[in-house]
């Protein structure tokens, strides 16, 4: 058992993970022992730690979602990102869309609720002047009746403080191939490279079912566009699109 | 016959409070001819300075001008030596830096370039760049997905897509240029390097009088006022060069 603050945490199970943290299904008990419920709580590696761009990385990432309150992103609850082995704790994922698009027991009306939820989320993170730079079915999960977006690992503030000069840096694509727009190969990220990625989900979403593939080719191909400024030039305009397909599909 | 008949130089930081990241190597004789280079450690990650440095004392060791075929193995050497920066300190693992060199010899100039440093031959009264940026600007350009317009709007003109490193892949230009197409009438040949810094400067208003572009000590007293006058935006480093081509 793990005290953290004024709570105490269980891990019941590993979940995986990435460079610079692990993630565990856990327990988590207040101070008088009652259970607050399952949560998943992503803790930084102690290799990553020691290397302070790494530790940079990992605090903005807590912070970066900690800012995004909405009901289609993982919520932070708790956190201790300043301590030396920083961690957060949050929202429990019960199976990702990948996982559900494989097994193949994914309804078209739950396909429908899970693009608008991605949507929607997606609306809400370009607004805080975000960008996820790393949508993909593993990234988005269903909790409860709601589909939400995870993963902050790659988050990028697209507002710069107007006190640091830009010291030359090196552009990197980062992300998941297929996801990746032509631009962001060469590091340059901006909502299009995110609206491109939002195209590729949704390729994925109609993967064994046909008449959703054809009700949304003209999206999909017009999000994947080669050049950015022949993309939509924001997520609202996608789902001003999206939502009559979503309402027949809903009714029918 | 190839003679240096006149060389001028500067390498100063951005601010007195501040390391200078560039490094520089002055002309030195190597089979014939001679080598040169600037090298600007990428700010952005700790080492810049030492990467900088790095590269350029083992430029200044090498004994005879690379073929071109020996050129990748010479730079990816260099990157190796980069990733032992990592033992001294475990910040290091991502120190970097640009490299520009010029090899000036009888039958011609070679140039090995990685990053956004550039080299300029003067050519009747302008300086052309022989050199293409590795620049996130420059590979949209080129990929077409951006106009050089959108471009200017945008930010990210100081983002490298290659640089000497451990951690990324290389990519570098290398050139040859033929002697007889490159001299002027007298037989001068005039080469210029800069780092981001002073070109930024010099790109302008790429102009100073015929004497002044003729003449490495004047071209560079002339170059360092402008940047210091206008104050500096990064740090600055000039290698200019003339040689003297008998036949």
């Amino acid at each position: 058992m793990l005290v953290r603050g004024s709570y105490k945490i269980v891990p019941i199970e590993d979940m995986g993970g990435g460079s610079f943290g692990f993630v565990q299904k856990v327990e988590l008990y207040n101070q008088k022992d009652h259970l607050c419920g399952l949560f998943a709580m992503k803790t930084m590696k102690s290799n990553a730690r020691e290397i302070e761009s790494f530790r940079k990385r990992f605090v903005r990432e807590g912070h970066l979602q900690a800012k995004c309150s909405h009901p289609n992103i993982v919520q932070i609850y708790i956190c201790d990102l300043e301590s030396v082995e920083p961690w957060f704790v949050m929202e429990l994922g019960e199976i990702d869309v990948e996982k559900l698009i494989i097994n193949g027991k994914f309804p078209n009306k739950e396909r429908l609720k899970c693009i608008l939820d991605l949507l929607l989320g997606m609306i809400h993170i370009h607004q805080q002047k975000l960008l996820h730079r790393d949508i993909k079915p593993s990234n988005m999960v269903k909790v409860g009746d709601k589909y939400k977006i995870a993963d902050f690992g790659l988050v990028k503030d697209t507002v710069s403080s107007p006190e640091t000069t830009p010291l030359t840096a090196i552009g990197q694509g980062m992300g998941t191939p297929g996801f990746l727009a032509p631009e962001a190969v060469f590091g340059h990220f901006s909502d299009q490279s995110d609206i491109y990625a939002i195209g590729t989900f949704l390729e994925y979403m109609c993967y064994l079912d046909d008449e959703l593939a054809r009700k949304l080719a003209p999206i999909i191909n017009k999000c994947r566009a080669h050049v950015p400024s022949d993309r939509y030039q924001s997520v609202n305009q996608i789902l001003k699109i999206f939502l009559p397909i979503y309402e027949e599909g809903m009714n029918a | 016959m190839l003679e240096l008949t006149n060389v001028a130089a500067f390498t100063h930081s951005k601010s007195s409070n501040k390391t200078n990241e560039d490094s520089i190597l002055l002309p030195l004789k190597l089979n014939g001819g001679y080598i040169f280079a600037i090298a600007d450690g990428v700010g952005s990650y700790p080492g810049a300075k030492l990467a900088s440095e790095l590269a350029i004392e083992y430029i200044s060791k090498i004994e005879k001008i690379p073929t071109e075929s020996e050129i990748e193995p010479l730079l990816l050497k260099i990157k190796n030596k980069l990733s032992g920066l990592e033992l001294i300190n475990p910040e290091f693992f991502q120190a970097a830096t640009t490299l520009t060199v010029g090899v000036v010899e009888e039958t011609g100039v070679h140039i090995i370039h990685v990053g956004d440093s550039r080299l300029y031959i003067k050519s009747e009264q302008k300086l052309t760049c022989h050199t293409k940026d590795h620049t996130q600007h420059q590979k949209l350009l080129e990929a077409g997905l951006y106009t050089e317009r959108q471009l200017k709007k945008m930010p990210g003109k100081n983002i490298l897509v290659t640089a000497l490193s451990k951690s990324i892949n290389l990519e570098y230009q290398y050139s040859f240029l033929m002697m007889k197409d490159i001299i002027d009438e007298q037989g001068n040949l005039v080469v210029n390097i800069m780092s981001d810094g002073a070109y930024e400067f010099w790109e302008k208003r790429p102009k100073f009088s015929l004497n002044t572009m003729n003449n490495p000590t004047a071209f560079s007293t002339s170059l360092l006022k402008r940047i210091e006058k206008n104050g500096p935006i990064d740090d600055y480093s000039l290698i200019s060069t003339k040689f003297k081509i008998g036949i």
